[in-house]
């Protein structure tokens, strides 16, 4: 990456500084966090982050490069490597972090718990650069999990609320039968040569690269872990825009891109089909909620339903274009969102989620309405801005892709360019039903000054959803920082993507149009909107029932112990039940010896001779007879198997 | 050969069994004091006799066959007679009243008298005198609370492990029968060919399996864990399990038999269905102890594959996962002890204690470990296991090995879901009624201590494995 | 000469096994196990084991059975009555117990059994004795030592019993 920047840092090519500079890069958001909460005082988290975002902008600009391994067990050397890839995406986590930090300042103001708040965040940023810097597939697991776990934490973040802790071990469980499919993905690929990601080679087999294609999709909320997205917006809104929309979730495309040169041929047709449905999944659900961070929720699912189904068709570069794009206008949208609650919990004390209790906020919030606009824009894809430079980017290469695979694999882009035009129509929706026509509250709408610690992040991320910062040519579908992530660029065929860009755009803005023909001020849906129920699209609002099913899978794992339970329990009592023994005789001779027992003055022997005569004074466990005939029972089971077989 | 020549054979092997023979008078000078003394005094004593038991056990420098093939010495024995001596003197860290003390220390000297013996064994004499002698003090200790439910569970586990010990014994008999030797060094590929011997070599596997509370012969466990004193306990579920695993790698090492060989799938197949009726079993107890007494159950299958396999790698996931292995179920019975001394046995008791937050977090770090996460040693432990099993179907060409690596990931993320269930009741519950535990300061050192060993075993699992060299080479 | 004894013996020890497996009186038991222990120490003699049918009669019949009588005797010294047990489980443990046998006829009617010839050995005890102090040496001193164990165990329980 020479060329980019001028060098003014004279210490490029020294090992030891730049190893320093890499371990604040690390550890400076943790211990900020950690002084933070100590010493409670917020603004050791935010200096902690901003000197960890300008060393990664020094990185950056110096174009360093850094490389070593820490020996752990033997032949277990652990790379840890910092590429231009992790070396700009790093950048973009300690960006938004900063901005997360920073608009957290007022969100968080009056809560109790802000100390710890920073804490976690600063241990999440540490983890999700640990993640980055990872080039050994088991470290990368171990940040993997670290940073699933700080999710947990902030998803829980309001624990005494009811039903908060139950969705955060919801989304940690899901998350985790992920992560066991990594594991078991990481454990298997171990055997056939070294697990540094730069070391990587070959093709793996299918099973070892389906896991770990699963347990990207956990983290990436795909189709069939999907539902814990949802159920992760329950935690503080600056939270989903760090975590569960720009960063975390993104770590799987991350891995994907990683590992995908040495994916089986199926695992990526997979991985494409994958990506592909679960971005029209998301965009059928979030046409139908009403709670604002849900739609965003949905959103988030299937844009990233569009970065994976890019890695799948072989268009890497793009996604992670993409990834870039949408880090700066969701997160951008999730601060809106939060700026619109943090607003509501102010004037109201109705649900401040709810799009039902909102409308007309673009007198009282003019700020947060034209940055909501700008990233809202960005996200239905329109040209000139951001996301369209990158969605149009992986739909082409999903055409050319599928033209090299077969006819039906036309579904791909044909969905993805489906996907669009849902985008544009609950984009749509969601921009009316919020900020125009009239407020549906009893209470009156105030102004409200936005606080400079709201305002500056949402302006700098809509800043970042315009199409200059990625190329001056608004057409262009990939970046001048596409050279950080890919070494070739990639050249389409020019009518492709004009088709494409046409279409495209197209179908944004007829969504856009039949979205404001539905649901403009004034409408049917606009007026009936505030009492509506969910009624026909009962489907489509509960996620086609995604959660319900991790539920009844829970609760049929739970009867499944329970049958085992009943199954121990049944054999060992119910066999002599069965049998016929346990009649008037035993028990009659059991009173004789408890009355020994009790009565005289018993000594040893006679303790034993009791116990082995008879039952063990014992209340509900199972008896020690019935204990040892099992024992022999297995025994001369496994001999006659050796004697007769 | 003479009888001047073979005394002084004896003479010069003695060197071997030092360690034992001051743990036996270690143990009868403890009878002893307690005559006179009780409390500090004894537990000054066993220290004492620990630490002079482990100078004589790391300049024993004597390996191979010793004592007219008795007794058979190996790195293994060396090196993890240190970790049970050391495992033995965390034992002093347990609250313990005066009232029984000398009888306390002296049944756990002769405990591990018996495992380091087992684990020597060569003789199949030696392997079930061992045996009984930790099993002897084993039901003692297990009524060391006096209470009817005490008396029960010891009871129940005499009357178990003498059924055991009596297959085995028939086996050994069958054994030495069919083949007239007592030494299993003399064993080779032939020994077992014919069905008789092959009998006697599943009876014997009974015993150790008690030992180790393989299944079927596991059903002991989780009473005897229960009621036991939760130092007894720790200790029960540590050293003699380790012991007997130590013991079956040996004999397994004797190449007796090929890999494709039966009674390979039978060990195999008795590991997974261990696994599945530890984790299975674990998840509905009420108990906090009952749980954890499943679990560890469900760890022996873990550790079970790993005698089957002969390979450096497998020798050193076995010295890893016992250490890592002591210090998680050390500590974990510790905490137990803790909380129950403060009346908080049930896993529901747990939500009483959501204001003791600090020993709830390494509580719960301590249980994340034995569920092998990251980033605890627990996690290494289990990726070393996982990487000898693969390297073990690859080796063995044995596809039962595949199934056992993937019974093992399940049961893994299976643990998940028990262990955690503490951590949920201190963190996650809404109880109102709490009432902060009373926790000394020591208590807590102590346990963020262990929990910080368990992060650095993570961190640099290369100390494991190289403080086995050290104690190994010490002698010279 | 020797099939008369032989088949004495088969006698006495089947006899003391049939009375111990149908009684319920466990007096009665015990005696029948010292008949049974006896026959046994008669089938060592005819094997020219005289140490073991020694050991047999001065350990098993003499001492085994003796303890449990004294025990049965102390459990129910007060009352009187006679010490009667049960069974459990009947039916799991005659299937054990027919399973048993039957792989244990089967395996020994499948097993080449190596038979060579008894010779008298004159001095058995001896050799037997310098064996403990020679080759089994660890063996003879953790036998002592496992004895040790139970001897404190059992007072130490019995004690214990009795303060509560």
């Amino acid at each position: 990456m020479d060329g980019v920047g001028t060098k003014w840092w004279p210490y490029k090519h020294k090992g030891s500084v730049n190893e320093v500079l890499i371990i604040s890069l690390l550890f400076l958001p943790l211990a900020g966090g950690v002084f933070g909460m100590l010493f409670k005082n917020t603004s050791y988290s935010i200096g902690g982050i901003g000197l960890s975002f300008a060393a990664s902008l020094l990185v950056i600009i110096n174009s360093i490069e850094f490389n070593t391994a820490i020996q752990w067990l033997p032949d277990y050397s652990l790379g840890i490597k910092l590429d231009s890839t992790a070396a700009i995406l790093i950048c973009l986590v300690t960006l938004i972090s900063l901005l997360v930090h920073t608009f957290s300042l007022e969100y968080m103001r009056e809560d109790d718990g802000k100390h710890r708040y920073f804490a976690k965040l600063g241990l999440f940023t540490f983890s999700m650069i640990g993640l980055l810097l990872a080039d050994h597939l088991i470290l990368l697991f171990v940040f993997w999990e670290l940073v699933g776990l700080t999710s947990y934490l902030l998803i829980g973040f309001w624990y005494k609320k009811d039903g908060i802790p139950a969705s955060a071990r919801l989304s940690f469980m899901v998350n985790r039968i992920a992560d066991v499919a990594l594991l078991a993905g990481i454990l298997m690929i171990n055997n056939s040569g070294s697990l540094n990601i730069s070391e990587l080679s070959g093709t793996w087999l299918f099973l070892p690269s389906i896991l770990v294609a699963i347990g990207a999709f956990g983290k990436s909320a795909q189709l069939p872990f999907s539902g814990w997205l949802t159920k992760a917006m329950v935690g503080p809104t600056p939270v989903s825009a760090l975590i569960h929309a720009a960063t975390m979730v993104a770590a799987g495309v991350y891995l994907l891109f990683r590992v995908a040169p040495f994916m089986h041929e199926s695992t990526l047709i997979i991985v494409a089909l994958t990506g592909t449905f679960t971005a029209l999944y998301g965009g059928l659900c979030a046409l139908f909620q009403h709670d604002i961070k849900k739609v965003l929720a949905y959103s988030t699912i299937s844009q990233l339903g569009y970065m994976v189904m890019g890695i799948g068709v072989g268009a890497g570069s793009a996604s992670i274009f993409h990834l870039f794009t949408h880090a700066f206008f969701k997160a951008g949208l999730f601060l809106g969102a939060g700026a619109i609650i943090h607003y509501l919990h102010q004037v109201t004390k109705a649900d401040a989620q709810d799009m039902r209790n909102m409308g007309g906020l673009k007198k009282a919030l003019p700020w947060t309405y034209s940055t909501f606009l700008v990233c809202a824009l960005a996200l239905t894809g329109i040209p000139f801005f951001s996301g369209f430079m990158s969605k149009e980017g992986i739909i082409i290469a999903g055409w050319e892709w599928a033209e090299q695979i077969g006819a039906w694999a036309y579904i791909v882009p044909d969905v993805g360019l489906i996907t669009a035009f849902l985008t544009a129509l609950y984009v749509g929706r969601m921009v009316l039903l919020v900020f125009y026509s009239e407020n549906r509250l009893e209470e009156k709408i105030v102004a409200f000054s936005e606080n400079l610690s709201l305002k500056v992040p949402l302006i700098v991320l809509a800043l970042g959803s315009f199409w200059f910062v990625f190329d001056w040519n608004p057409f262009a579908h990939e970046s001048r920082l596409s050279g950080y992530w890919s070494s070739t660029p990639s050249h389409s065929s020019d009518s492709i993507s004009l088709i494409v860009m046409i279409l495209s755009t197209l179908l944004a803005i007829s969504g856009l149009v039949l979205a404001y023909s539905f649901f403009k001020p004034g409408s049917n849906y606009e007026q009936s909107f505030s009492k509506l129920e969910v009624g026909k699209f009962k489907l489509a609002f509960n996620g086609f029932y995604l959660v319900a099913l991790y539920q009844s899978i829970g609760r049929g794992f739970s009867r499944f112990s329970q049958f085992t339970f009943a199954v121990d329990q049944m054999v060992v009592d119910g066999f002599i039940h069965f049998v016929g023994v346990g009649s008037v005789v035993i028990s009659k001779v059991i009173a004789l010896i408890d009355r020994f027992m009790v009565d005289g003055p018993v000594n040893l022997c006679g303790h034993i001779s009791a116990f082995v005569g008879k039952r063990v004074a014992g209340l509900s466990s199972r008896d020690i007879q019935t204990q040892l005939a099992w024992l022999l029972a297995g025994v001369i089971l496994i001999l006659s198997w050796i004697l007769f077989f | 050969m003479n009888l001047i020549d073979q005394l002084n054979g004896i003479l010069a092997d003695l060197q071997g069994v030092w360690a034992e023979s001051a743990l036996m008078l270690g143990a009868i000078a403890v009878l002893v004091l307690g005559l006179a003394r009780s409390g500090r005094a004894i537990k000054a004593l066993f220290l004492i006799v620990l630490i002079f038991a482990c100078y004589l056990n790391l300049t024993n420098g004597l390996r191979g066959d010793i004592l007219s093939g008795s007794l058979f010495l190996s790195v293994h024995t060396s090196t993890f007679g240190i970790l049970f001596l050391i495992t033995a003197s965390f034992l002093l860290l347990f609250k313990r009243g005066d009232k029984h003390s000398t009888e306390f220390y002296f049944f756990i000297l002769s405990m591990l008298t018996g495992s380091l013996l087992m684990m020597k064994a060569n003789s199949l004499l030696i392997i079930y005198l061992s045996i009984e002698l930790v099993s002897f003090s084993s039901y003692i200790l297990t009524n060391f609370s006096f209470k009817k439910k005490g008396f029960e569970a010891s009871i129940k586990y005499l009357l178990f492990g003498a059924i055991c010990s009596a297959i085995m014994l028939f086996g050994l008999g069958i054994i030495y029968g069919s083949t007239s030797t007592f030494l299993v060094s003399e064993w080779n590929s032939e020994t077992f060919s014919a069905l008789l011997p092959q009998v006697g070599f599943i009876l014997l596997l009974v015993g150790i399996f008690f030992k180790i509370s393989i299944a079927p012969a596991h059903l002991w466990v989780p009473a005897t864990y229960q009621e036991a004193p939760a130092d007894a306990t720790a200790f029960m579920s540590i050293v003699p399990k380790l012991a007997a695993l130590v013991l079956l790698k040996r004999i397994f090492e004797g190449q007796i038999f090929t890999s494709n060989h039966w009674i390979y799938s039978l060990v195999l197949g008795l590991g997974i269905l261990t696994i599945v009726a530890g984790t299975l079993g674990a998840f509905r107890q009420s108990n906090a102890r009952r749980m954890i007494s499943f679990g560890a159950i469900a760890h022996s299958g873990f550790l079970l594959p790993l005698t089957l396999i002969q390979s450096t790698t497998a020798s050193e996931s076995l010295w890893y996962y016992s250490v890592v292995y002591a210090i998680m179920n050390m500590v974990t019975f510790y905490l137990l002890d803790v909380h129950e001394r403060n009346g908080i046995v049930e896993i529901d008791d747990y939500k009483q204690t959501s204001r003791s937050v600090w020993i709830g977090a390494i509580f719960s770090l301590i249980l994340v470990s034995l569920v092998g996460l990251p980033p605890l040693a627990g996690f290494t432990a289990k990726l070393f296991l996982f990487t000898t099993l693969w390297e073990g179907y690859s080796l063995l060409e044995n596809s039962q090995m595949l199934w056992y690596l993937i019974v093992a990931v399940i049961a893994t993320v299976g643990s998940l879901f028990f262990y955690l269930r503490i951590p949920r009741a201190i963190f996650l519950s809404q109880s109102t009624d709490n009432q902060s535990i009373n926790l000394n300061l020591s208590t807590k050192i102590l346990a963020t201590l262990f929990c910080i060993v368990l992060l650095l075993l993570f961190f640099a699992p290369q100390l494991v494995m190289e403080a086995q060299q050290l104690l190994n080479n010490v002698h010279e | 000469m020797i099939i008369t004894v032989q088949i004495f013996l088969l006698m006495m020890v089947l006899a003391g096994v049939g009375i111990i497996l149908f009684t319920r009186n466990i007096v009665h038991a015990a005696y029948a196990l010292c008949l049974t222990l006896l026959g046994i120490a008669g089938v060592y003699v005819l094997v020219m084991s005289e140490l073991l049918a020694v050991v047999q009669i001065m350990l098993y019949a003499g001492g085994v059975v003796i303890l449990l009588a004294f025990g049965v005797m102390m459990t129910n010294r007060l009352r009187g009555e006679k010490v009667l047990s049960g069974s459990n489980n009947k039916w799991i443990g005659r299937i054990i117990s027919v399973g048993v046998f039957a792989g244990l006829c089967y395996l020994i009617s499948i097993s080449p059994f190596q038979t060579t010839s008894v010779e008298k050995n004159e001095d058995q005890i001896a050799q037997i004795g310098v064996s403990f102090l020679t080759d089994h040496i660890v063996a003879f001193e953790l036998i002592a030592f496992v004895l040790l164990v139970a001897l404190v165990g059992a007072a130490y329980l019995a004690k214990n019993a009795a303060d509560e």
